[in-house]
């Protein structure tokens, strides 16, 4: 049943912040006021049916406009970072549900994670500071302009939900398009594929924006506890598609909150708790 | 109550007032990022097809 409720809260967001069909039906974006606001995952505002902007976008757009600084974008992370924490990469990033849709193609060999997982979860921390922030604020072209590097050059999001749908629908587009979308294109199949027989592939070892609320997850509103009715059994560690070991760390930076480990648990030894709400006290 | 109960205590007790700080400073932010015109900045990015993100460069 929570599982249930997951997937139709992951495809109502995603209809919900992707919801100007007409976008999609005339291959043009919608240029209204709501695109000033950013919603909490991975949704360039590119794409056609786009009603809010990409947060980490937005902090590109700002860096790349010469600030050193950007108060709005990063206030946003903050805000629904504190909040959600990775909640957001499991209930509401649009990419996540294509990948946990993928996932569920049958293939003969799947497996939780790549070889070198240990090691491979901390490169979305690299290419947080070095493709979101760093090269966008430094590296300049000819003409002195510079370049939202991550949206170029890696955002799977952006070519399946922009590239794709906008240069099918625009022959101008489709004359346009070189080198740098045969690169996106490949890069995008490549993901896809992998998500099939691995789970979650971008948001465990590419993703910036997952980079930012894995911070906020042992803060965030929305936590995990384990009573000291957990017998260590294993169980959570061994639902759980992220390969946490829940029971040691039930906030883990890695952690997206699917619920996985509270429904394998045996004894209900998982249980979800807001920051706020206090523990009960002992009698 | 035992140390080890105690010092979760506390624990949460410095996490509710980081998460109060974190979200205070996230509405600060973006108040600041409204005053500067950010938000514009990201409007006017946002309204026109972005070349570099759909792969046109």
């Amino acid at each position: 049943m929570g599982k249930r409720i997951r997937f139709w809260v992951q495809i109502a967001f995603t209809a919900l912040t992707n919801g100007y069909i007409f976008g999609f039906l005339t291959g043009k974006i919608y240029t209204g006021p709501t695109k000033t606001i950013c919603v909490p995952g991975l949704n360039c505002y590119s794409c056609p049916g786009a009603l809010g902007s990409c947060p980490i976008g937005a902090l590109q757009a700002v860096l790349t406009g010469g600030s050193r600084f950007s108060f709005y974008a990063v206030g946003f992370l903050l805000l629904f970072g504190s909040l959600f924490g990775r909640f957001i990469c499991g209930w509401l990033c649009p990419f996540g549900l294509a990948q946990d849709l993928l996932y569920k193609i049958l293939f003969p060999r799947k497996r939780k994670n790549l070889p070198g997982h240990q090691w491979l979860v901390r490169v979305k921390y690299l290419v947080l500071v070095i493709l979101v922030i760093l090269l966008p604020m430094v590296v300049t072209g000819e003409f002195g302009q510079r370049s939202p590097w991550f949206c170029q050059y890696l955002c799977p999001s952006g070519t399946l939900m922009a590239g794709l749908p906008l240069v099918a629908s625009s022959p101008a587009l489709q004359e346009a398009a070189g080198f740098l979308f045969d690169w996106k294109v490949a890069l995008l199949l490549l993901l896809l594929l992998l998500a099939i027989g691995v789970y979650r592939p971008f948001c465990k070892y590419l993703c910036p924006l997952g980079a930012v609320y894995s911070f906020f997850n042992s803060v965030a509103c929305y936590q995990y506890r384990v009573e000291d009715t957990c017998i260590q059994c294993g169980k959570c560690q061994e639902a759980c598609k992220m390969d946490i070991r829940t029971w040691k760390q039930p906030n883990s930076p890695e952690c997206i909150r699917c619920g996985d480990c509270i429904r394998a648990c045996p004894v209900q030894a998982i249980q979800k708790e807001p920051l706020f709400r206090g523990r009960k006290k002992e009698e | 109550m035992n140390k080890g109960r105690k010092t979760n205590m506390a624990g949460a007790g410095y996490r509710r007032w980081l998460w109060a700080l974190l979200l205070a400073a996230g509405i600060c932010f973006l108040g600041i990022g409204i005053w500067r015109g950010e938000a514009q900045t990201v409007w006017i990015k946002a309204i026109y097809i972005c070349l570099e993100c759909i792969g046109i460069g």
